[in-house]
């Protein structure tokens, strides 16, 4: 495997994990330029580049994916302080 | 001396740089000051061979100290060359783009040492043709800088329409009708569109308040299991959602292509620059990148990186 197509499947993973939370799905197959977004409900898009990713994401899940987000930042439940 | 000012991101190092390549300032020394504790903008400026870096602080404020150690040292060993032989004859320092110029020209000026060696010549302030609008009308800090300069260059003017540009270069008669103003495109001088009557930007009034909390520079480390491919995902979906209160990123990460330099400017990323390699010095500051911005505290970066690599909170 070439380390222009491994970066690109590292990239997906990354992708994946943070559409999770957004209840959104990423795929890269590695045969066509760009990345698959999908939503549950079976909408899927292609985007060409990170850019377009986060356009994507926002228009399939419904709003924008903020890397500050809660649900990125807090710490697990169960180290947070109560009171 | 020289001061070279502007907001952050507004095209100073590139065009100092270009200065120093096309031989002006080639007897200055130069002197670069950072508002983040890790300097990048020295690596780009390699061309003069006289440099001085102040990193470790915003020169305006809690580097001002500094600032002056290193011009009343300079200014020693000035006095140590006899008249006969070459001495410094000029300064030129590119300050932070969080520094106003005012401060340092006023601590130059009531230093009972400095003021008898140093006359500020001319501040020189870069604005940006695509973000200068905005920045006088939510930046009081951009506001100030554009207000005091001698000289104002207005940089990137091929990001930006004529029509436009006309409409800036009015606003900017009106802020500082004192000024001359020149253009430049990546750092070489470009003519600027006639003005013909264009209507100068409407400008609100910036009262504490109104404007946004200043931003502040914040580090995060890359190396170990985040690597360059998820910080430029994490990147662009950062700058995606927060453009608008990341005003600036910039540093040097280390890639199997070689020493990157990335550099953002709101929600717009350059190109990484290759870099050549560097001494064992240097690459101390590599994998540092430096996020300048608002809305968020410094921690919320690193764990939000971490988060996107998979990795438990630090």
């Amino acid at each position: 495997m070439t380390e222009r197509l491994r970066a690109r499947f590292r990239r997906a993973d990354v992708l994946r994990r943070v559409l999770r939370v957004y209840g959104l799905n990423a795929h890269d197959g590695g045969l066509i330029p760009g990345v698959q977004i999908s939503d549950n409900s079976g909408g899927q898009v292609i985007a060409r580049d990170l850019a377009d990713v986060w356009i994507i994401a926002e228009k399939l899940g419904g709003r924008v994916v903020d890397p500050l987000d809660p649900a990125f930042i807090s710490p697990p439940a169960g180290e947070r302080q109560l009171g | 001396m020289t001061i070279l000012g502007g907001y952050l991101g507004s095209g100073k190092t590139t065009w100092l740089r270009h200065q120093l390549h096309a031989g002006e300032f080639a007897d200055a020394l130069v002197i670069v000051n950072e508002a983040a504790a890790t300097p990048v903008d020295d690596a780009l400026l390699q061309q003069s061979s006289v440099i001085e870096v102040l990193p470790g602080g915003c020169c305006c404020c809690e580097g001002l100290g500094a600032l002056l150690k290193l011009l009343s040292g300079i200014c020693d060993k000035r006095s140590r060359v006899s008249s006969s032989e070459m001495r410094l004859q000029r300064i030129v320092l590119e300050t932070s783009g969080l520094a106003d110029p005012a401060p340092i020209v006023e601590a130059i000026r009531s230093d009972k040492m400095l003021v008898h060696h140093i006359a500020v010549h001319e501040v020189i302030v870069v604005a940006d043709a695509l973000h200068a609008e905005s920045q006088l009308n939510t930046e009081p800090l951009g506001r100030r800088q554009l207000e005091i300069a001698d000289r104002l260059v207005i940089s990137k003017l091929d990001c930006s329409a004529d029509a436009e540009n006309a409409r800036l270069i009015a606003t900017l008669h009106q802020v500082n009708p004192g000024a001359a103003i020149s253009g430049s495109v990546r750092g070489s001088a470009w003519p600027l569109p006639p003005i013909d009557g264009a209507e100068p930007f409407p400008l609100v009034q910036l009262l504490g308040t109104s404007a946004k909390p200043p931003p502040f520079p914040a580090r995060i480390r890359l190396g170990g299991d985040i690597e360059w491919t998820i910080f430029s995902v994490w990147l662009s979906a950062l700058l995606h959602a927060r453009g608008d209160d990341v005003v600036r990123v910039k540093g040097v990460v280390r890639t199997e292509a070689g020493r990157l330099l990335v550099q953002a400017v709101r929600r717009i990323v350059q190109s990484p620059e290759i870099l050549p390699p560097q001494d064992e010095e240097h690459l101390r500051d590599d994998n540092t990148i430096v996020i300048i911005g608002r809305g968020y505290e410094a921690g919320d970066l690193t764990r939000s990186l971490r988060a996107f690599a998979g990795l438990p909170a630090p």
